[in-house]
């Protein structure tokens, strides 16, 4: 058995930066992680821009198709569908011990190093105090960890309109990314019809993203090369495996890939942790004063329904609402798509209905290229060789809204730890995702609403595509922060209550989702976290 | 009947319209996806500059595609899904 001081579960968004707040602190971190990688299409992918490979590179088809051809989607759009061959190791092994049984939730879960983050767009957003009171999260010093969250990793937006909703209180930020001139043509327009689209309560600004446009350490500036999807050129893109790596250096800080946390339990001063090693199956066992655990809302429930023995109570959990609108614009036939652009989200635009930056709607604009062309022929109702010309002739006037509503909880929306014979860990998570007549119909209230503001914006929708719940890989609340000592919650600081030295860094305690993205606060929480293990004797 | 190039696009067509996940349609998409990761025929994937000319041959195309579509939900009809 060994024996540290601080142990992290995982090494996602959450867990690399609390082991980085950790290790700051002088204290002696381990993280324990299966930590998978990508081994196979990281060195083939060549740091060059998306056109120059596609015109050059004979090795393309292996990383833009996948060599098992996981990279051609057919059938329903699904859960992992926007995950890319070379970003396919996210998801690996999850199927084998994170097993799942759900016929209206699929949750993309993931054992990589750098967790659910090595696939992230990016998007950064500090969410504003009625948000923060009503996921329940404690405010206290949460401005100044945004700030050293958004510090470590960069980012980069504007002071506009946008800006109340993602920047907010953030200090040091880049400058916006260049963006092309199909998205600049609808921040014209909107600046155009802003008092009308003010009014309905629709607000538009530069996306806010974790893409550097200055250099920042060993980290490169955008190169605008249009590879978001398929490599993380330069490190331009922020990663939490960036920080593993950069943890790795301390002598505070172990790394230890190949386990899977399975439980703890408490025992005289500290805390033991049971693992089991994912390459033979053995058990094996750790103890340490503090445990942090942050291995995502989901693989943290079923530790802790684990570790209290309460198989059979059900868990809240919410996972944000989202469709994604393909629409064009008939204006910007005539242009062209730069050379050098990037993948990512380049406009937002929030829905505050109430004026009052809670229960805001969050839309990002994309324009479409290095997805491949073949991806969209297979949405249009035609013969694929008409819909491939139709396409190369539409594409510069293409743009993709994809659009998240915020979430709560509710009765039809839970997970269930049930024994599972077959199964490496003796049970797999039982979900269930239904959304009430009333929620359905808001959502599709709020959804005609963006329809109209797109249109209004010169973006003509063309189809609207709901992926199954669960798909927007935004989860929070199976273990809510709660102020009564009961198990299976959280304490508002991050504890878990009913424990005296663990804590959770991860989503788990989140009981409503902003539509806006949750990984800066992510960040930011585990950081105070991380601080609060420190202070707790 | 699929040997032929006119009849492979029509019925393609048609499946579009009545049973888009079909296996015909399945194989076509593999196929193209095929060669657009190909370097020798990026050229085909890649946006066309805009003409007069193009727009045109755009609209031409669509009346085929039209045709198209219609001689495929014949074919369908005719000899089954």
């Amino acid at each position: 058995m060994e024996q540290v001081d601080h142990i992290v579960v995982g090494s996602g968004i959450s867990g690399a930066h609390a082991a980085q707040t950790l290790v700051e602190a002088g204290a002696k971190v381990l993280m324990l992680d299966v930590g998978n990688r990508d081994l196979k299409y990281a060195d083939m992918i060549p740091d060059l821009n998306f056109l120059e490979i596609r015109k050059n590179d004979e090795n393309q088809h292996r990383y833009f198709l996948g060599d098992d051809f996981c990279g051609i989607p057919w059938g329903s759009t699904g859960v992992g569908a926007q995950l890319t061959p070379p970003r396919a190791f996210i998801s690996k092994d999850t199927e084998m011990w994170l097993r799942m049984d759900s016929g209206d939730f699929e949750p993309l879960e993931s054992l990589a190093r750098g967790g659910l983050g090595a696939g992230w767009g990016a998007g950064c957003f500090v969410f504003s105090k009625p948000e923060l009171e009503a996921i329940g999260l404690a405010q206290e010093g949460l401005t100044d960890a945004y700030n050293i969250a958004a510090g470590r990793i960069g980012v980069s937006g504007a002071r506009d309109d946008g800006a109340r909703y993602c920047v907010d209180g953030l200090n040091d930020i880049q400058g916006p990314i260049d963006i092309d001139p199909q998205i600049a043509d609808v921040y014209s327009m909107y600046k155009r019809k802003r008092k009308r689209l003010n009014d309905r309560g629709f607000y538009v600004g530069r996306s806010s993203l974790a893409l550097l446009t200055e250099n920042l350490g060993d980290r490169r500036k955008t190169s605008y090369t249009d590879m978001e999807f398929w490599s993380d050129p330069g490190g331009s893109t922020y990663r939490a495996w960036m920080t593993v790596d950069a943890l790795s250096k301390a002598r505070n800080f172990q790394y230890r890939d190949r386990v899977l946390v399975t439980r703890f339990s408490e025992e005289g001063g500290g805390v033991t942790v049971h693992a089991v090693n994912v390459d033979n199956g053995e058990s094996v066992r750790f103890t340490c004063r503090k445990l942090i655990i942050a291995s995502g809302v989901l693989g943290t429930a079923r530790i802790a329904i684990r570790s209290f023995g309460y198989r059979k109570e059900r868990l809240p959990i919410i996972s944000n609402p989202y469709c994604y609108v393909p629409c064009v614009r008939f204006k910007m036939l005539a242009s062209t798509i730069p050379e050098s652009k990037t993948s990512l989200a380049q406009l937002y635009i929030f829905y505050d209905r109430n004026h009052d930056n809670l229960d805001v709607g969050a839309a990002s604009l994309f324009t479409y290229r290095s997805l491949l062309m073949f991806k969209l022929v297979k949405e249009v109702p035609l013969a694929q060789v008409d819909a491939l010309r139709l396409m190369r002739f539409l594409l510069p006037s293409i743009t993709i809204a994809g659009i998240f509503h915020p979430e709560r909880g509710g009765s039809g929306k839970f997970v269930e730890l049930v024994r599972d014979g077959g199964s490496p860990t003796g049970d797999r998570l039982r979900a269930s995702y239904r959304l009430s007549k009333e929620e359905q119909n808001e959502l599709r209230r709020m959804d005609r609403a963006y329809i109209g503001a797109l249109m209004r914006l010169g973006c003509l929708p063309l189809k609207i595509i709901y992926p199954a719940h669960g798909s927007s890989i935004h989860y929070g609340g199976a273990l809510p922060f709660s102020e009564r000592d009961e198990p299976l919650t959280l304490s508002p600081g991050g504890r878990m209550n009913g424990t005296r030295s663990v804590f959770v860094a991860d989503g788990s305690g989140f009981r409503y989702l902003p539509a806006k993205g949750i990984t800066l606060t992510l960040m930011a929480n585990a950081h105070l976290v991380a601080k609060r293990a420190l202070e707790n004797r | 009947m699929l040997r032929s190039r006119f009849a492979m696009g029509a019925i393609d067509a048609g499946l579009a319209l009545v049973k888009p996940s079909s296996t015909i349609r399945k194989r076509i998409f593999i196929m193209l996806s095929i060669l657009e990761a190909s370097p020798h025929h990026t050229g085909h994937f890649l946006p066309e500059p805009f003409k007069t000319y193009n727009l045109i041959k755009m609209v031409l195309r669509m009346i085929v595609t039209v045709f198209r579509t219609a001689s495929g939900l014949l074919l369908l009809i005719r000899y089954g899904g």
